[in-house]
């Protein structure tokens, strides 16, 4: 192909690696039982 | 595929975006041949409406193919050199053979794009398109051949008199998605056209969809040159 020239050099390049959308989650931080109080 | 020949004048297309130009020159590090990121290129190519659903379809098709060549946002080449019948030989006419991937000096098979910073023609209803090249990438002169290509960001080539807001539209002929001004003239109701809706058409297509960026290229080459 004239208009993108001669060629110069071959390239292998690996395929890119998927990026999520989203970021994953953090996981929710533990909710501590609740403790019992003597009254 | 293939590209228009370049105009002898200066052409209109200038490619401001220096991150994009000092990527490009990073991927394709001459000292380093094997690059290991995909090589940035932007190219001119139509979005069509087709029976199957919307997809690309290159501004030139191979010679010898009868069906419309389409691709998807993220696609691997297929080879059309076999269709194409090489001159006679000898007496006899030879095809080539079909290719796996880009090979230099052998066929045209591949996804073609422009290197960033490299002046290209518009042409008006087209759309520019942003892409990642990877796989086995035949670097040239002023461009690159590529078994892998993944479009990034399109945006539609006005007329030369237009201005934004532009609204798109398709007809039901070649499903070519074209964009027009408030000033261009109302097309005849027997032309049928389709509106199209850019958020649908992102949806459907997953991809930026910048609705004015080529017209700010061309305006911007326009006023530097």
């Amino acid at each position: 192909m004239a208009e993108v020239g001669e060629p110069i050099r071959t390239h292998d390049i690996p395929d890119p690696e998927e990026v999520p959308d989203e970021l994953p989650q953090a996981e929710p931080e533990a909710i501590p039982e609740p403790v019992a109080v003597p009254g | 595929m293939s590209f228009r020949k370049q105009s002898p004048r200066l052409s209109l297309s200038r490619w401001p975006s220096q991150a994009e130009a000092l990527r490009a020159a990073r991927s394709a590090d001459p000292a380093d041949p094997s690059a290991s990121e995909p090589l940035a290129g932007v190219k001119l190519g139509r979005v069509s409406v087709l029976p199957e659903g919307v997809a690309f379809t290159p501004l030139h098709a191979g010679s010898g193919v009868s069906w419309t060549v389409a691709y998807a946002p993220q696609a691997v080449m297929t080879c059309l050199c076999g269709h194409a019948d090489l001159p006679t030989v000898m007496g006899g006419r030879t095809r080539p053979r079909f290719h796996e991937q880009p090979v230099p000096g052998d066929g045209h098979c591949g996804f073609y794009a422009w290197k960033p910073g490299q002046q290209f023609p518009w042409t008006a209803g087209t759309w520019m398109l942003d892409v990642d090249l990877y796989g086995r990438v035949v670097e040239h002169e002023r461009g690159y051949r590529a078994q892998k290509q993944r479009v990034l960001r399109i945006s539609p080539v006005p007329g030369a008199f237009c201005g934004p807001p532009f609204s798109l539209s398709y007809g039901p002929g070649d499903g070519h998605v074209t964009a027009t001004c408030p000033s261009c003239p109302p097309p005849p109701p027997s032309a049928n056209r389709h509106p199209v809706s850019e958020e649908e058409l992102r949806r459907l297509l997953n991809v930026e969809v910048d609705m004015e960026r080529a017209w700010r290229l061309r305006e911007d080459a326009t006023h530097n040159s």
